[in-house]
């Protein structure tokens, strides 16, 4: 009996599952063949880093997401704790010689050890940045985690639109706190910090060879963390979020405890919110608290509205279309004018800014006329889409069949 | 004691000028959300282009056309997104009306950002305004003694306006029961477009009173004055017009004292920190009217 | 039937909001295995009575047993004695300070101070045996605070309700729907369930979901929108939901609620089956009177808040209070 029930996998569903792991691994072959093989050219030069920045907010948005989408709390904190992720793996990676240049102003800090540079002395150089900095952002992530725990006992009590305005809120204390020259020793008070562990220094060492995992790295952080959050949302625990989406009061109702599964949420989605924070501070190599602020959250969620809210892959495929958009394809717009077959035609209002108020006005229609944005709240499915052809097929051939039957 | 009153005055008028100013940009988010449950993020935002459209008219038009000039456009943009951005809404969920406010303050901060290629942009010296007079000990400007008392003149007008007059009837009836409202006859439409129209008129008006003590405007100018409005708005009780001003003056001064203590750094996070206990201990503001949700 | 066990009693609940008093000092109990029902004309508190039970309101007096153990309940010396002085007074002037029985003795100034030491301790342990005393008799004798578990929790101990609008989770299937009702009793967590280390009891889940809906005939259903049943069917899912938290106790609020008489015929049959199959105590509440009439062993009649009559099918039918009630009293011209 046990076994007669137990989940039956169609086969669409295992061939949709071959093809996802097909592409994601040739994907990662790509990046790494990226990263040591493919010669830079003007293509690669716009598309590295628009990979790795996508990369990093389609982790963030993914977490937004789980959040806004799957539980149906309207948070809007998730810069503070990136800023969070961002600060904790910047000051457990800066190297122990760089603390006197970074923290000038605190006389080299309070925290003087650098985990890669110290696992680094046990693995060898490769490896210690390598680990080390997995180690970091981990600790990016878990403090990010505490901190949303600490602001969740007090902020999940508060409904819809409170809840966002005070999650913004604990957002920009958190940014005054971390820019604090009391805190100084640690943060660097409003100061720059910098010279800490980026993607450059991720190499993995295969025989004699090294080679650059630049672009690999980000990706493979990324795709992991969205696949944990993909299983989350897919287990028993997703399924609750879900019903406390739809109706609270019914999900109360059915046992499941409000508090405790809108703190998992909320601390879940923190913590890799954090680790998205650890990698934007790897790509931009230095890092500071200003940028950290309200717009940056209305960004994320804006991507998570044009991929559609509640829909994990729609964030992926969005917030590649908006960074790759507004950093690489609507470049144009700000540069004067456009070429055309190497003649440069000027158009006027084709200056700064112009690519932004292009992409506002792109968000709008999205937000007003397209409000299920992408993907709505369905997933890419290959198991999908492999259905739909056999279906189509079948239909084709069962037309076929019945203009033969016709003819006769 | 006079020496503590000379060293703090200063502080102490700035902040009942800013909270004036901010009472009369929090107005505006109360009034909306009374009425359409919606916190109108880019009302900040349309308190900014106020700003930069005085910039730009007085680069051309004499001081006092430019003024009125400020304050129509001003209205006209409040109305006009209402009716692009949010009417179109009205029976969605509301998380779609708020992020549509998001999106509304993302595309006039771009715009800003394009028209002043992202300089700051001088304000210009209102004569009367920026007249640099003595109060007691401490010297300051015009703006600063004419900010509270505008403030509350026009304060009281509003109130007159929603407890004496037809509109500021329906007005109270919309908030009250939207539905119901619309069953009994009430033009729904034109009461939203008057609210969002006098919001923006305060937040013009605040605008040239809050730019006048800054030299400058930048395209992120409105944003945190507006968050901090809409904190008054929430502590005074959401929907309540005197809990919005009373709110604004209390955030406005606890922020310079902050400041006139050193602690610059923490005077934007104090008014979150506020906002935070206020929804924690009474989450319905000091003026506002519980709510009970039906199971 | 006074031998059957007590499910649930509640005794002198008031649930009061600001000046309206929803529901005044009701007193119901239910017994293992009746079905019970609770009638009114609109307004009279009923569901507002199942919230109380259930406990998505904290009442503002009364105490709510579930077999047999205080479930919900207001101290007498917490905060509804200030907002509420309910019928029973009586409740009330229980008295929670020791007092010992003979007054100090006068000499008492002439004690050494080894014997006041000692005097001392032994007042103090004959104050502790007093309290333990009064604790066994009131487990909640000396807490200030107002015992009121969250609904989840009560859902837990064993009591599950329906909702008069129906309130299912309309973005989720019909299986969801019920699995998700196990998910409070599945042996996991986050972890585990997110790496599928507890797949037995997922699997778990999913056979007792499956069992249950074929059981109640909804398993050619599961993987539609539960919004796109039919009414009926809706109410069905909702009772299947509910029976999926494994409930002792089943609220059905306004279970034949838009049904025609046949589907209603039909639901007296369900109710009684459900019953015996999974050995529930019901309490419901229901406008359907043939309904009321053929099935429940009791009933309870609520008006304006207050119990007006209580007793079997056929001793409601005729009393004369609850047909004015239900009527309207017609004044004398």
């Amino acid at each position: 009996m046990g076994k007669q029930l137990k989940k039956k996998r169609a086969p669409e569903e295992k061939a949709g599952a071959l093809i996802a792991v097909v592409l994601l691994v040739a994907f990662y072959v790509f990046l790494f063949l990226l990263d040591n093989a493919i010669p830079t050219n003007s293509v690669t030069v716009m598309l590295i880093p628009v990979l790795k920045k996508s990369a990093i907010f389609a982790l963030v948005c993914v977490s937004m997401n789980l959040l806004n989408g799957f539980t149906g709390l309207f948070s809007l904190g998730q810069a503070g704790f990136m800023l969070i992720g961002a600060y904790s793996f910047a000051i457990f990676s800066i190297p122990a010689g760089q603390h006197d240049a970074v923290y000038q102003y605190f006389n080299g800090g309070a925290i003087r050890f650098s985990i890669p540079e110290i696992l680094s002395g046990v693995l060898g150089e490769n490896a210690g940045a390598f680990w080390g900095s997995i180690i970091c952002i981990i600790i990016a992530g878990l403090v990010a985690a505490v901190f949303a725990a600490l602001i969740g006992i007090p902020v999940l009590r508060l409904k819809s639109d409170y809840l966002a305005i005070a999650t913004l809120g604990f957002a920009e204390i958190i940014r005054a706190v971390f820019q604090w020259d009391g805190l100084g020793v640690v943060t660097n008070g409003s100061n720059l910090l910098r010279k800490y562990t980026n993607f450059h220094d991720i190499k993995i060492q295969i025989g004699g060879t090294i080679f650059q995992l630049d672009t690999l790295f980000p990706v493979l952080i990324a795709t992991v963390c969205i696949l944990i959050i993909v299983l989350l949302v897919n287990s028993s625990y997703g399924r609750a979020f879900k019903a406390i989406r739809d109706d609270e009061v019914a999900a109360e109702a059915m046992g499941i405890n409000l508090f405790r599964h809108k703190m998992l949420s909320f601390v879940i989605s923190s913590f890799f919110a954090g680790v998205g924070g650890a990698l934007l501070a790897m790509f931009q190599t230095t890092v500071q608290a200003a940028p950290f602020r309200t717009s940056m959250t209305y960004e994320i969620l804006l991507m998570v509205v044009i991929g559609g809210i509640g829909s994990i892959s729609g964030s992926c495929i969005a917030s590649f279309l908006y960074i790759a958009a507004s950093e690489w394809w609507l470049r144009f717009l700000d540069s004067g004018g456009i070429t055309v077959m190497g003649t440069h035609f000027d158009i006027p209002f084709f200056r700064d800014g112009f690519r932004k108020v292009v992409f506002s006005v792109v968000i709008m229609i999205i937000v007003l006329f397209f409000s299920r944005g992408i993907m709505g709240d369905k997933e890419l499915s290959f198991a999908g889409m492999i259905r739909k052809i056999r279906r189509r097929k079948e239909a084709k051939g069962a037309a076929a069949a019945g203009k033969e039957g016709e003819a006769q | 004691m006079s020496e503590f009153i000379s060293a703090n005055l200063p502080y102490l008028l700035a902040g009942v000028s800013v909270g004036g100013q901010y009472a009369l940009i929090a107005i505006g988010y109360t009034m909306v959300y009374g009425i359409l449950r919606l916190i109108n993020f880019a009302h900040g935002d349309v308190f900014m282009v106020a700003g930069l459209v005085m910039v730009y008219a007085t680069a051309s038009l004499p001081i006092y056309v430019s003024v009125i000039l400020v304050i129509v456009v001003t209205v006209l943009l409040g109305v006009l997104i209402e009716k692009v951005a949010y009417k179109p809404l009205r029976s969605a969920p509301r998380m779609s009306v708020m992020i549509s406010a998001i999106g509304v303050s993302y595309l006039l901060q771009n715009c800003a950002l394009y028209f002043t290629g992202g300089l700051p942009q001088n304000y210009p010296k209102i004569p009367f305004l920026s007249k640099v007079i003595q109060v007691g000990p401490a010297s300051t400007k015009m703006v600063t003694v004419i900010t509270p008392i505008l403030t509350i003149v026009l304060v009281i007008l509003l109130v007159l306006l929603i407890k004496k007059t037809k509109v500021g009837m329906a007005m109270r009836a919309v908030s009250k029961d939207f539905e119901t409202s619309e069953l009994m006859g009430i033009k729904i439409n034109n009461v939203i477009s008057m609210t969002f129209a006098i919001g923006c008129f305060l937040a013009a008006i605040g605008s040239l009173l809050y730019f006048s003590n800054y030299t400058s405007v930048i395209p992120t100018s409105g944003a945190m004055p507006g968050l901090k409005a809409f904190v008054a708005a929430v502590f005074g009780g959401i929907g309540s017009v005197p809990g919005a001003v009373i709110g604004a003056f209390i955030i406005g001064i606890c922020e310079n004292i902050i400041k006139g203590l050193g602690w610059t750094v923490f005077s934007d996070a104090f008014t979150f920190v506020l906002l935070i206990v206020v929804l924690l201990v009474k989450p319905t503001g000091i003026f506002g009217e519980k709510a009970t949700d039906k199971v | 039937m006074s031998e059957r066990k007590s499910v649930l009693r509640v005794e002198n609940a008031t649930m009061q909001f600001g000046g309206v008093v929803a529901v005044n000092n009701l007193s119901l109990e239910v017994n293992q295995g009746e079905i019970v029902a609770l009638i009114g004309p609109n307004g009279a508190g009923k569901t507002t009575a199942f919230n109380v039970i259930t406990g998505v309101y904290q009442p503002t007096n009364g105490e709510i047993f579930f077999q047999d153990t205080a479930m919900v309940r207001n101290h007498p010396q917490g905060k509804m004695k200030k907002l509420y002085k309910g019928q029973n007074p009586t409740m009330y002037t229980g008295d929670y300070k020791y007092e010992p029985d003979e007054p100090e003795e006068e000499e008492a100034q002439e004690l050494t101070e080894e014997e006041r030491k000692q005097a001392e301790a032994a007042r103090k342990q004959a104050e502790r045996a007093w309290k333990e005393e009064a604790k066994q008799r009131d487990p909640y004798a000396f807490s200030s605070h107002i015992l009121s578990p969250t609904p989840d929790h009560i859902t837990k101990l064993g009591i599950a309700r329906t909702f008069q609008n129906i309130r299912l989770w309309k973005s989720m299937t019909v299986f969801e729907n019920v699995i998700i009702a196990k998910h409070m009793r599945a042996r996991h967590n986050v972890f585990s369930a997110t790496f599928r280390t507890s797949r037995k009891e997922e699997a778990r889940m999913r056979e007792e979901t499956e069992a249950l809906l074929r059981e109640q005939g909804l398993w050619k259903f599961k993987d539609e929108l539960s919004t796109s049943l039919p009414y009926g069917l809706q109410r069905r899912l909702e009772i299947a939901r509910a029976l999926a938290t494994d409930p002792k106790l089943l609220l059905l609020d306004e279970p034949a609620a838009g049904m025609n008489p046949q589907e209603t015929l039909e639901l007296a049959d369900f109710i009684h089956e459900i019953r015996d199959k999974y050995n529930l105590t019901i309490l419901l509440i229901e406008h359907h009177m043939d309904l009321v009439m053929n099935i429940s062993d009791r009933i309870y009649v609520l008006d304006f808040g207050s119990l007006i009559a209580q007793g079997l099918p056929a001793e409601i039918q005729k009393n004369q209070r609850v047909i004015d009630a239900y009527l309207g009293v017609v004044e004398d011209e």
